[in-house]
């Protein structure tokens, strides 16, 4: 069964699919609390409602702020007093929009080159929209299982607390996380290596209470924005951090990270061509005492 | 040859005497240097006193030093033909106008060997002569952030479909205040669309490597810190601090609220007597290099076609509209600007005309809006505009015990501020004095002993590892200081059709840029501000003497 329904916009359809199909019972252990069968007949929020089952949803989506193009109804345009339009008036011109004028004057641009650069861009912004925080996806599991949702969807790793082995997603892209929120659960380790991790995907991690373990090796639009957010995020538990092969840090960002306070192991490894790289590890130890910098060698003076 | 070159500058004739006493012992590339740079050290000579021999020397000065403008006035319209025409076949062919400069160059060339002429000469083909720009939709008065931010946004979204003119005094931009700021950027205001502003130059600036990278270079880098800064207030302040962090919090900002032993536990270098707590900025705040924001940005204006004039509006002229009326206590027609004097760098004075005038002359402004008549006509048009430059000192100390990488950007509560820059133990200060002690503002000199006296010693009871330090350097810039209500005054003036007013940032002029530059660019294309609006900002608020006040300038 794929878990991938919590990553689909609509949500009124996915619990559909809960409601209706079976779920699997998991033989799986998290933070020493078992997920059990659910029975289909039982609405997820049983658990919620001083342990008697409840008919209502404890969840609904707001169709308001969420509408779609297909489900509400135009708005009837409200004539001002004292006016009176003809059936004709739905054939009256639109003022041109500005958007459109710079389309005009832009023209497309038919080169090959061109096209690709256009599809990059279709792709970034795509990529941006799918990684950007979702609201719906934290009021159904919590911001813990809704982080270990977006990295292991996507190709990533999630490793809980008080477990040793790292959930992702097997060689059928099938992988083993609760639809549904668990009290007590906590993240503490994120491996996003093969996942093009964005500035707005950090933004699909917010809110763990106890990320130990940051590794961010090889994603290649990691760049200082993306440290800072970091530390704004996971300043108070972070504990070790592997930025190496980011290729977009700079030495500003790699400065900024004496902000993680309980850092621990730092992997940098690949950065060794920065100016001043080795001045930053002296002052970064300066300034965390018990961190262990590896992959720039700055114990040798530079030659 | 024994003169070094053709003159009836005094200035030159007397080197030419101290020439011929050295016995022209220049030679070949050598005097070509020699001339050219005699002759950019003479631009600046006094102006002599008797009036006829002004006139000739004008006359020289024009001869001498061509604007790089192809001429504009001709006797008549076959002259005029004949002229463009042939100026446009000059250009083409790479040949620049002839001059004096020109002429004295070839004939102390053709004293030397070949080498030294061909190069001589290829210096002289590379001048090319640009049309002057008689007209454009848009004129920008000031080419700082503000200016080129709003031409980079109009010309972004209306392309071709908007001729834009920057006039920008200096373009070496010594005395602007872009390029003397610190630089910094955060949220930690008071008024809910100074935030938005700061928020939305935070994202631009992220953005920035993509939206203002040119094809074929690399793309810009303003190097920015993210470090944070932390407001500390006293207890008089804690209410405030209060507030504006939960106005903060509300509008989306990652900020943390510190007091007590978390502030000292954070920063173990501060000294909290007297500071009970401190809002501390966690994501977009920071600073970046003014300098390399601005030439990136002009680069992708200029490469958009935003044409660059360097010189200073002496005057702008319109008409008074006689169907457009503004009646309050008083009635009175509304001016229409319609022209622009431009006094180019030799001299000269030219003509732009154009159909709206966006006034981004910093600290200037309101000398500017004088030049215009606001705060010297009657009723409405008594009340000038409220900004004057204001001179800050910025301090830059060694301090080799300092609080070193994890330092944000930190506000005392009586207003010193510390930064740290660059990684060799080097720390930026500043503070604004006092009312009573405002600097004058003839120059950018800077008074160390404001250091000395007031802000090295309200430094070290805050951090006391400043206690050893050495004054490293130190400059000066102005702020485009609103005596009003220190806020920015964004919009049309109530008696100008079409004269956007974008001035009295007091300090926080570049984080705002950005933000401002779009809201411009939707007022004069969309006709209404139409992501952050801008409305409380207007000039009518200093009509009707109800100030908005942001309680964090620093």
């Amino acid at each position: 069964m794929v878990y991938g329904f919590l990553e689909e916009r609509n949500y009124q359809i996915s619990m559909n699919i809960i409601m209706l199909s079976q779920v699997r019972q998991t033989q799986g252990f998290w933070g020493g609390v078992h997920v059990c069968t659910r029975c289909i007949w039982t609405t997820p929020g049983s658990f919620f409602k001083d342990g008697k089952s409840s008919k209502q949803e404890w969840y609904t989506p707001d169709v308001a702020h969420k509408a779609e193009s297909w489900n509400i109804p135009k708005p009837k345009q409200e004539l001002p007093a004292n006016e009176w339009r003809s059936v004709f008036q739905h054939f009256r011109p639109t003022r041109l929009g500005l958007n459109v004028v710079h389309a005009f004057q832009k023209g497309i641009d038919f080169r090959p080159n061109a096209f690709k650069n256009w599809f990059k861009d279709f792709q970034t912004k795509y990529n941006i929209t799918d990684q950007s925080y979702n609201q719906d996806r934290v009021a159904a599991v919590g911001f813990e299982l809704a982080a270990a949702h977006f990295v292991v969807h996507r190709k990533g790793k999630v490793r809980f607390r008080n477990s040793v082995d790292w959930v992702q997603q097997n060689e059928d892209g099938e992988y083993e996380l609760s639809p549904h929120f668990i009290p007590d659960v906590c993240v503490e380790a994120i491996d996003t290596t093969g996942m093009d991790l964005l500035y707005e995907g950090l933004g699909s991690m917010v809110n763990l209470k106890h990320l130990k373990s940051l590794n961010l090796s090889g994603c290649q639009n990691i760049d200082d924005w993306c440290i800072d957010r970091v530390c704004a995020q996971y300043w108070q538990t972070l504990e070790h951090l592997d930025i190496s092969h980011c290729t977009k840090v700079t030495e500003n960002g790699i400065a900024a990270l004496a902000r993680l306070r309980a850092l621990k192991t730092l992997n940098i490894t690949g950065f060794h061509h920065l100016n001043d790289i080795q001045l930053v590890c002296i002052l970064l130890e300066d300034s965390l005492p018990d961190i262990e910098i590896i992959g720039v060698d700055f114990m040798e003076p530079p030659t | 040859m024994n003169q070094l070159c053709n003159t009836k500058c005094s200035v030159l004739a007397k080197l030419n005497v101290v020439y011929r006493c050295i016995g022209g012992g220049l030679k070949g590339q050598q005097r070509c240097n020699f001339t050219l740079s005699l002759r950019s050290y003479c631009q600046h000579k006094p102006p002599p006193t008797d009036k006829e021999t002004k006139a000739q020397v004008d006359q020289n000065d024009l001869e001498k030093s061509p604007s790089g403008y192809a001429k504009q006035d001709y006797a008549n319209p076959i002259l005029r033909t004949f002229g463009i025409i042939s100026g446009d076949v000059r250009n083409f062919l790479g040949l620049a106008r002839d001059a004096p400069v020109n002429t004295s160059k070839s004939s102390s060339a053709r004293q030397v060997s070949d080498p030294n002429n061909s190069s001589s000469s290829s210096l002289a083909r590379h001048k090319r002569e640009d049309i002057w720009p008689a007209h454009c939709d848009v004129l920008i008065v000031g080419g700082g952030i503000m200016g080129t931010s709003i031409a980079y946004h109009l010309k972004e979204k209306a392309l071709q479909g908007l001729n834009v003119v920057v006039v920008e005094q200096d373009k070496s931009y010594k005395q602007a205040s872009t390029v003397l700021s610190l630089g910094g950027i955060r949220q930690q205001f008071s008024i809910p669309e100074n935030i938005l502003l700061s928020q939305y130059g935070a994202e631009f600036l992220r953005h920035a490597h993509r939206w203002l990278s040119l094809e074929g270079q690399d793309p810009p880098d303003v190097q920015f810190k993210p470090h944070g800064y932390l407001t500390l207030a006293s207890e008089k302040g804690l209410q405030k601090l209060h507030n504006n962090f939960q106005l903060q919090r509300e509008m989306g900002c990652h900020m943390e609220l510190l007091s007590g032993h978390h502030l000292k536990d954070r920063f173990p270098w501060l000294n909290t007597d007297g500071a009970e707590a401190g809002v501390l900025g966690l994501q977009g705040e920071g600073w970046f290099d003014p300098w390399a924001l601005l030439m990136s940005l002009k680069q992708k204006a200029v490469s958009l076609g935003v044409e660059y004039v360097e010189g200073k509006v002496t005057g702008m002229e319109g008409e008074t509209l006689d169907d457009m009326v503004l009646e309050g206590k008083a009635r009175a027609n509304v001016k229409n600007l319609r022209h622009a004097k431009v006094q180019l760098s030799n001299g000269e004075t030219r003509d732009i005309k154009f159909a709206i005038v966006v006034v981004a002359a910093g600290a200037w402004t309101g000398q500017m809006a004088r030049m215009v008549g606001i705060g010297e006509g009657h009723d409405i048009m008594s009340v000038p505009v409220p900004v004057e430059p204001r001179k800050r000192y910025v301090y830059c100390f060694h301090a080799p015990e300092g609080p070193g990488l994890d330092a944000p950007l930190t506000i005392d509560p009586n207003g010193t501020y510390f930064r740290r820059e660059g990684l060799r133990g080097l720390y930026l200060c500043g503070q604004s004095p006092p009312p009573d002690q405002e600097p004058d503002t003839q120059d950018l000199h800077v008074d160390e002993d404001f250091f000395y006296k007031v802000v090295w010693p309200s430094l070290a009871n805050r951090i006391p590892s400043f206690n050893e330090i050495k004054l490293h350097s130190s400059w000066a810039g102005f702020y485009d200081y609103n005596t009003f209500d220190q806020n920015a005054i964004v919009g049309l003036h109530p008696m100008v059709s079409n004269m956007y007013l974008v001035t009295g940032f007091s300090g926080h002029g570049i984080q705002q840029a950005l933000g401002v530059g779009r809201a411009i660019m939707e007022a004069i294309l969309e006709g209404e501000y139409k992501t952050i609006n801008l409305e409380r900002f207007a000039f009518e608020r200093v009509l009707i003497d109800d100030p908005l006040y942001e309680e964090n300038i620093i």
